[in-house]
């Protein structure tokens, strides 16, 4: 089997993912990648050299919270959830993205 | 990097080791998920494996990067840390080898002394202003420190359970092993604790925990004849544990051979089981919780084990100067088996 196909995502799109992904409740990063590779119908998978050290640093900052749970197959696994700062940053970089994605689309003449 | 972000993981009252335990686990876990769900989409459980492997990448410089940002710069501080002790015990070594030479030379010259003079030894003048230090001396050893005063929980429970045989008959003397993580008052801590059952199998951990905060347990089984078992049970605050129960299947004794990385058989080493896979179900302890579930091998490298099932999949730690290396075993249903140390590179 081939190894699937790896779309870079935009540089500072990761933690809106991540947060954005968080927003329906608690999962381990394994559960973030799947989440995010099937809300994005494969098109995009979180380079897992990425996506721990992000976890990480977003805790340090308060945006999410973790705790130590058990996973479908009884595994002990590290769950994530939004914190309130995580919440507000959410909608601060979702009105960023949806900002610059509407630049985005004038300049390339998709909008008017 | 902001400091005091950075040092967030003492004021928890995490341990260095804690961190490097909870990020190592964390990297097995998202591996061993790809893996699951490639063995489920058709690979055999070897190649998808090595595929999981590979598609997480370069673990340890992910495992650094989690880990500076954890630790911040106070990661860097630890190990000057460790580099000042060095130096440290290099100039003592130094120093105790001159002290020692000048004895040598003392009582070489206290010798010939004695012998032409019919004089007394010389003894060496070591002068030590080394005074130990006496309860009086030391006001904090004899009274509590007052700007520490111990915490005050709301509440103290204790952990409970039972332990039974497949055929329902309780198992007394099993060992029970308790890791507790606890979140009290914004405080992080994390304790190991080792108990028996007893003649109705039951098991206790007084004063356990407090409803305060979070509280997460991890309890493993070990009980002679019968496989290893663990429940992982997260409770959050103001929330109390149910009975954590365990029915344990019988097993038969496997005489494990313990080999090191030159094939050759390891004698009188600690080795200790940390987890077994049954299906897609993993039971296991954590290593630095192992350290009362340990056994030796003998003089031939051998090791009884009688809590593995055919089919299971089982990690064993083994003690190498004060290193925990880990050997894999796909349990067969051979009486002899053999496992090797393979340290990773």
């Amino acid at each position: 089997m081939s190894m699937p196909k790896k779309t870079m995502l935009l540089q500072g799109s990761l933690d809106l993912l991540v947060l954005q992904s968080l927003k329906g409740g608690a999962l381990h990063g394994y559960a973030i990648t799947r989440h995010i590779k099937e809300r994005s119908k494969d098109y995009l998978q979180v380079e897992e050299g990425s996506l721990y050290p992000a976890l990480h640093r977003m805790e340090l900052r308060g945006w999410i919270d973790s705790y130590w749970g058990t996973s479908e197959s009884n595994r002990r696994a590290k769950f994530y959830e939004l914190s309130a700062d995580g919440r507000k940053q959410l909608k601060r970089e979702t009105d960023s993205w949806r900002q610059m994605s509407q630049a985005i689309n004038q300049v390339l003449g998709f909008q008017s | 990097m902001n400091v005091a972000k950075g040092i967030g993981w003492i004021t928890r009252g995490q341990t260095m080791a804690t961190i490097q335990q909870d990020i190592r686990e964390e990297i097995e876990f998202h591996i061993a998920a790809q893996s699951e769900e490639l063995v489920d989409k058709g690979w055999t459980p070897e190649d998808a494996s090595r595929e999981a492997e590979k598609r997480f990448g370069d673990r340890h410089k992910i495992f650094d990067q989690c880990h500076i940002i954890q630790t911040g710069p106070l990661l860097w501080v630890t190990r000057a840390s460790l580099i000042g002790v060095a130096l440290s015990l290099l100039v003592i070594g130094g120093l105790t080898y001159s002290i020692f030479q000048l004895q040598q030379k003392n009582a070489v010259l206290a010798a010939r002394l004695s012998s032409a003079a019919n004089l007394a030894i010389i003894e060496p003048n070591v002068a030590t202003n080394h005074e130990p230090l006496s309860a009086a001396s030391s006001p904090a050893a004899s009274s509590p420190d007052a700007s520490f005063p111990p915490p005050t929980y709301a509440d103290s429970n204790s952990l409970k359970g039972k332990v039974i045989a497949a055929d329902g008959k309780p198992i007394a003397k099993a060992k029970v092993a308790l890791a507790h993580k606890s979140w009290p008052n914004q405080k992080f801590t994390f304790e190991n604790n080792l108990t028996e059952t007893d003649k109705d199998g039951k098991f206790e951990f007084e004063d356990m925990y407090s409803t305060d905060g979070n509280n997460e347990f991890l309890v493993t089984v070990f009980a002679d004849g019968h496989e290893m078992k663990s429940e992982y049970v997260s409770i959050k605050a103001k929330k109390k544990a149910g009975s954590i129960d365990f029915k344990l299947k019988p097993t038969k004794a496997i005489r494990l051979k313990v080999l090191g990385e030159d094939k050759k058989p390891m004698a009188d080493t600690d080795v200790v089981l940390i987890s077994r896979k049954a299906g897609t179900k993993e039971h296991m302890i954590y290593p630095i919780s192992a350290e009362d579930i340990k056994i030796s091998t003998d003089k031939d490298g051998f090791v009884t084990v009688s809590h593995l099932t055919e089919g299971d999949d089982a990690t064993f730690g083994v003690l190498i100067f004060n290193e925990i290396v880990q050997a894999e075993l796909k349990v067969t249903k051979e009486d002899e088996q053999i496992i090797t140390v393979q340290k990773k590179r």
